[in-house]
């Protein structure tokens, strides 16, 4: 019985007649198809952009270089330690519109808040509403 | 056109369940130690004084009240999928806590958590508690199970790798900066920057290396050494060391898909206890 069956990695055609249902083969390949095409596709997506993103695999791949300043009604600016706001430090999360719902939330006397990449030199302002 | 054909008949390979078995019992213990950097994390979600930042807009957040009883679900399901005990609930049980977790908010996410919900739904399909388990002791589960999960972890392995390699060919990166800022070694100071670029250049290598490497029988035992050495290298050399001891251990379990022979032979229904007539183990896949 071992002679009948083949082993291999792939490399080799297949030998075995098909077996299941006609739907369950079609839902496995549309499962695999569906798997490869989000891990291949998602990623890939992910490269053409600078700094670091979820589901990208892209580990210790860049630096962040995020500042958030806190601007204020007096005209005063104050640099935020995000440690101290945040649940976790994460180089792949966009802190900004959350942050500056937060801070414009929190911080008396907040006008503005300004979230920068030093590295990609780019600036979001998010002014708080009333 | 070849290589077409044998992902056509995908389905109706077998592999090997012993490795797979081993790999699920590896996903498990990550899970289950996974929930010491979660729960401070769950706990943090309700804390008034910090910033959050739900992934998903009407996603029904969890309750202060209610993350103990998640996190026991959690730990019990981690549990149950490790030994191998109710895998498949256990295992549906546990992705749906895993899927929940990254999708509750963005700063939940790890590369390690996502990996760890991609391996365990993955698993769960491959119908893993087939061997090394309480399910095969008492069932006498059948010693071989669908092909087309395994084939999906060997290639999710190549996937992070080359990703993460690829996404590493940037000027700061191999400039040797961002290692310069992630290393915790003594003496850091004194090393010549051109070390750093030194490294840099050399783990985009090793990435690359062990992205394609396990896929070549005669390279796969080297892959193997290469690739512990590496998780052991960053393990030793870097800062966040809790989300790296996970992450090896979910690399080192997935590692073992590549152990598991692949059939190309029909389905036999088992003669007793469930057990294919003949299965290949140990031959070369």
């Amino acid at each position: 019985m071992c002679s009948s069956l083949k082993t291999d990695n792939l490399d080799r055609p297949p030998r075995a007649p098909r077996s299941g249902r006609p739907w369950k083969r079609w839902s496995i390949l549309w499962f695999c198809g569906l798997f490869l095409a989000v891990q291949i596709l998602v990623p890939l997506s992910m490269l053409t952009k600078p700094g670091t993103y979820p589901f990208g695999w892209q580990m210790f791949s860049d630096l962040a270089g995020n500042r958030f300043e806190v601007l204020t009604s007096d005209g005063n600016a104050r640099t935020i330690d995000l440690a101290e706001h945040a649940v976790r430090q994460r180089d792949d999360v966009d802190y900004g519109p959350y942050l500056a719902d937060h801070l414009c939330r929190i911080v008396p006397d907040a006008s503005e808040v300004v979230a920068s990449n030093l590295l990609a030199e780019t600036a979001q302002r998010f002014p708080c509403a009333g | 056109m070849r290589r077409l054909a044998v992902l056509r008949e995908l389905p109706d390979r077998r592999a090997s369940a012993g490795p797979t078995g081993l790999a699920r019992l590896g996903v498990g213990a990550a899970a289950i130690v996974e929930v010491s950097e979660v729960m401070p994390l769950l706990h943090r979600l309700h804390d008034p004084s910090l910033v959050t930042a739900p992934r998903i807009a009407g996603l029904p957040t969890l309750p202060a009240a209610g993350v103990g009883l998640f996190l026991g679900i959690w730990v019990l399901a981690a549990l149950a999928f490790c030994v191998g005990w109710n895998t498949r609930p256990a295992g549906t049980v546990l992705s749906g806590l895993l899927i929940y977790t990254l999708a509750l908010d963005h700063q939940l996410y790890t590369n390690h958590l996502y990996l760890m919900a991609l391996l365990t739904v993955l698993l769960t399909l491959a119908d893993s508690g087939a061997a090394v388990s309480v399910d095969s002791r008492r069932k006498g589960r059948p010693l071989t199970i669908p092909a087309w999960p395994v084939v999906l972890i060997r290639l999710q392995v190549s996937i992070v790798y080359l990703f993460a390699a690829v996404a590493k060919l940037n000027v700061m990166y191999l400039s040797g900066l961002v290692l310069r800022y992630q290393l915790r070694l003594p003496g850091l100071d004194s090393i010549p920057p051109a070390l750093f670029a030194l490294a840099a250049i050399g783990s985009v290598l090793t990435e690359l290396f062990l992205g394609l490497a396990f896929w070549n029988r005669r390279l796969r035992p080297v892959a193997c050494v290469v690739g512990v050495g590496f998780h052991l290298t960053i393990l030793i050399t870097m800062r966040v060391m809790p989300d790296l001891l996970t992450f090896a251990l979910l690399m080192g379990s997935a590692y073992l898909s590549f152990f598991s022979s692949i059939s190309s032979a029909p389905v036999r229904q088992p003669a007793s206890r469930g057990r294919l007539e003949a299965t290949p183990e140990g031959a070369a896949g």
